[in-house]
């Protein structure tokens, strides 16, 4: 398969440099790097200075990543305003932005997908910051560029390139709590139009146990390693062409629920990745890139239960991708994106009977247009054309206007989907011991018909629609920046996402036996909306100060319909009577903060080489929970109380080569054992570090 | 047999007894620690006796005359379709429906709601958040849902209606999926003996 694919490359590269020699053979090479410290290219999919963007973004520079001290992208990415992760099974976290469930975020890696979303979430542990030049985030629907999943917004992890001429290695080595441990090697090497980047990283842990009760512990003892290598190659004339392949093991104890120490689970993760990118200016105005993607994810769980229930979980996804984009710049100022490109995803998992596999064709375009001194308008849009559901087309809308110097406004609307995943389409589950049967919507009629046929069907309702659509997005967002001094701004973004035809499990039938069926199906629509603050400053020489918060309103739509037709009541725990709900009783969707606020201080002792780094996050109360069940959440539950997680690093550099950091993650040691499994409280780490 | 329920208070209402003495008097009535258990295992099919209630004589009874009967978090009204499994005889013309709203403020009865148990569904309707019931998925507690009232129709054409306070014995304030026994109903209700007399005042 992947010989089939190089094949394919080497031929479209031929291709490409024939046609080249021959129209351009007088065009000197010139890959253009912009000079400035904050470029980005998520947001356009081009090369776009930060403060020129027209949609809420946010860039995380290896400076900060350097300064937290932190390793693992779940790490930095929880002390981002407006940013929160969420804890899910087996001590894995996912991203929530603008108040958006962690599914519903695409996350990147160079500009490409990254997947294994076996239970919806990614796991952001998976990602080691070590080769790590920058984060990239864009908050709001951008399926425009990037398709399905980028409905809350897009994280993309810019790996590290174009190093100076010569040898750069790093070692690092970190010992922490819980016999944490981080060794990390990285080489580069660079001679002028050759690069070659190899790094190893090993990362282990004895997990940390929160409740000494059972056999389990909260978080299992793992170990994983990372592996990336990668080759660039700049031929004059030709181009610029990158080679990267980057593989990810991970051993992890399973979950065992009897009480035999002789016996254990195991969990067993399998990545790896090979990228071939190409990059070549077909005029001075015109830029040519081509990638090919090839991915796979595998995850093997096993488990043993009660009774010694054996429960074995096999899941092994592969994506391959081909994106050729163009872009164009116009005498104009204008700048015209043009891309085209097809995806091809398989899937095999347990209780999944069929190996589906999907192809899509896409092809997007963007136009950046500098209308006028003060204002640039950037419109997009994107066709999906899907065999298996809906086809989209995703547009955007984005604006900002320079009022002057130090006032801007910026507005955008864009349109998201995330597409029905293979569970909510093909799935056949049979749980026989809680007695209950999960079906896609591919496969229901073939079931049912089946146990019609042997009597044992008590009743089945087909009240939807077997065709699934794409859960979607229409978000809004609105800023306004104000440079109090050059080095001071204040910015102000005010959010709304309109979410709707988000699939959700609901009964459709019954078995005779008294098993329940369910199937999936478009039900609930849901608001997220909110007010983000930021602001940075040097109050004085050497202290850097950046701060944020957020206020957020998530609601479910049917929820607020309820509460206003006085349906929703609670139940006074002692009297035992009902009370009726007024609507401001209701709190919204579960897991979200009503208020958010993260502050940064960081002080230079000497000349960026030794410095503290200290953040103060705060999370406000949140529901997790409906406590007196009455299917809402509402002010009459048990919350989890809001909490500071205060974080501080210290560095000192030891002659010209080496770093010494001290970390303390969590150093008021918040624990809330009953609710917040992912957070063992107070953490030591200790790296130190050798740069060549 | 140890007695399973036991009369916490009675307040009795004497609307129109000046001036009608005919008409019996209504009653308002705490059930506590009713025994509807069962020995099947959740999510497999269930087996086992129903306990019988009959509003009247505000106790549990072994004949006919039941007006509604309970086994785990299934509801039955001695109305319509015979013949369940475990489930006693219907003999009776008992019907029932769900209706919003706070207990006290229910005062009358609507005809035109009331369904009887089929062979596929029944008058107060089973399964999380359907009927009188939520099953949260976390805790895995069942729950009365809070502001549903319960209205019957009694086996010989009578009403009542009934609030659902509690599904753990001695209703805990917090039940606890390990520690809180289950299947034991406490309830209130308000009978209206007198015939064909719709309201609860």
């Amino acid at each position: 398969m992947r010989s089939k694919y190089i094949s394919k490359l080497i031929l479209l590269s031929a291709i490409i440099i024939i046609s080249k020699i021959n129209v351009f053979s007088q065009k000197e090479d010139s890959i253009k790097t912009i000079e400035m410290e904050e470029v980005m290219v998520s947001a356009n999919k081009t090369e776009k200075p930060l403060v020129e963007l027209t949609v809420p973004a946010k860039i995380i520079t290896k400076k900060n990543i350097e300064r937290s001290g932190h390793s693992r992208l779940n790490e930095i990415i929880n002390e981002q305003v407006g940013i929160v992760t969420v804890p899910s099974y087996g001590g894995s976290e996912g991203i929530q932005l603008q108040g958006i469930d962690p599914d519903y975020t695409l996350v990147l890696v160079d500009g490409l997908p990254v997947i294994g979303r076996t239970a919806g979430i990614l796991d952001l542990s998976r990602i080691s910051l070590s080769s790590v030049e920058k984060i990239e985030i864009i908050k709001g629907a951008s399926s425009s560029l990037y398709g399905s999943e980028a409905l809350g917004g897009v994280i993309n992890i810019i790996t590290e390139k174009d190093k100076l001429n010569g040898f750069n290695s790093r070692v690092y080595y970190r010992v922490g709590s819980f016999k944490t441990q981080d060794i990390l090697t990285d080489i580069n090497y660079k001679l002028n139009d050759l690069s070659m980047y190899g790094s190893f990283n090993s990362y282990s842990s004895d997990g940390f146990d929160l409740n000494n009760d059972d056999d389990q512990k909260t978080v299992e003892a793992f170990r994983n390693y990372t592996g990336i290598i990668g080759l660039g190659y700049k031929v004059k004339y030709l181009g610029k062409i990158d080679f990267n392949y980057k593989l990810f093991s991970e051993k992890k104890d399973g979950t065992i629920f009897i009480n035999d120490p002789g016996i254990k689970g195991k969990t067993n993760t399998f990545e790896n990745n090979f990228s071939i990118k190409y990059k070549n200016y077909l005029s001075k105005n015109i830029s040519l890139n081509i990638d090919f993607y090839s991915t796979n994810y595998s995850n093997y769980e096993k488990k043993i239960g009660l009774n010694n229930i054996n429960l074995e979980n096999d899941f092994d996804q592969s994506l391959k991708r081909t994106d050729i984009k163009i872009k164009i710049e116009s005498k104009s100022k204008s700048y015209y994106t043009i891309g085209l490109g097809r995806d091809s995803e398989k899937l095999n998992r347990t209780n999944i009977l069929v190996s589906p596999e999907h192809k899509s064709n896409f092809m997007y375009f963007q136009h950046d247009w500098k209308i006028h001194r003060k204002l640039n308008i950037v419109s997009g849009i994107r066709y999906d054309d899907h065999k298996n559901y809906n086809s989209q087309l995703s547009p955007k809308f984005s604006a900002k206007y320079n009022y002057s110097n130090n006032f801007n406004i910026k507005g955008s609307f864009g349109y998201g989907y995330k597409t029905p995943d293979f569970r909510q389409l093909y799935l056949n589950f049979i749980n026989n011991s809680s007695g209950y049967i999960v079906l896609g919507t591919k496969v229901i009629e073939k079931t049912i018909t089946e146990l019609e046929e042997s009597n044992q069907l008590l009743f089945y309702e087909q009240v939807f629609d077997t065709n699934l659509l794409s859960e979607s997005s229409n978000s809004y967002n609105l800023g306004f920046q104000y440079f109090i001094s050059p080095s001071f701004p204040i910015e102000i973004n005010l959010f709304r996402n309109n979410i709707f035809n988000l699939i959700e499990s609901s009964v459709v039938g019954r078995k005779t036996n008294g098993q329940t069926i369910y199937s999936y199906s478009n039900l609930n629509k849901i608001l997220t909306q909110g007010i983000e603050i930021q602001g940075s400053c040097n109050p004085i020489k050497r202290l850097s100060i950046n701060g944020g918060y957020q206020m957020l309103y998530a609601r479910d739509h049917k929820a607020l319909k309820d509460f206003e037709s006085e349906l929703v009541y609670a139940r006074d725990p002692i009297s035992k009577q009902s009370f009726l709900l007024k609507k401001s009783d209701y709190f919204g969707l579960f897991g979200r903060s009503r208020h958010q606020l993260n502050f940064n201080f960081g002080y230079d002792i000497n000349n960026n080489k030794d410095y503290i780094n200290f953040r103060i996050n705060y999370k406000g109360k949140f529901g997790l929970i409906d406590t007196n069940n009455n299917s809402f959440l509402d002010n009459y539950d048990r919350f989890v109380k809001g909490h500071i997680i205060a974080n501080i690093s210290y560095n000192k550099s030891i002659g010209k080569f080496f770093d010494i950091q001290f970390l303390i993650k969590n150093m008021l040691n918040y624990k809330d054992d009953e609710n917040l499994m992912n957070n063992p409280g107070r953490v030591y780490s200790l790296r130190i570090s050798f740069n060549n | 047999m140890k007695k399973i329920y036991k009369l916490l208070f009675i307040s009795l209402f004497f609307s129109c007894v000046e001036e009608d003495p005919v008409l019996e008097s209504i009653e308002t009535m705490i059930v506590t620690n009713l025994d509807a258990t069962t020995k099947s295992q959740p999510g497999q099919p269930q087996y086992g006796k129903f306990a019988k209630f009959s509003f009247s004589k505000h106790s549990l009874v072994e004949g006919d005359d039941w007006d509604i009967a309970f086994r785990a978090t299934t509801i039955l009204v001695n109305g319509g379709f015979s013949g369940g499994e475990d489930e006693p005889n219907r003999s009776g013309i008992g019907a029932g429906y769900i209706q919003v709203g706070n207990y006290g403020s229910i005062k009358t009865v609507d005809e035109s709601l009331f369904k009887q148990d089929s062979q596929t569904s029944k008058a107060i309707p089973t399964g999380s958040g359907n009927g009188w019931y939520n099953y949260n998925f976390q805790s895995h507690i069942i729950t009365p849902i809070a502001g549903r009232t319960l209205i019957f129709k009694t086996h010989n054409g009578r009403y009542a209606k009934v609030e659902i306070q509690s599904y753990y014995k001695d209703s805990p304030e917090i039940p606890n999926a390990s520690s809180s026994e289950a299947q034991y109903y406490t309830f209130t209700y308000t009978y209206q003996p007198n015939e064909g007399v719709l309201s609860f005042d």
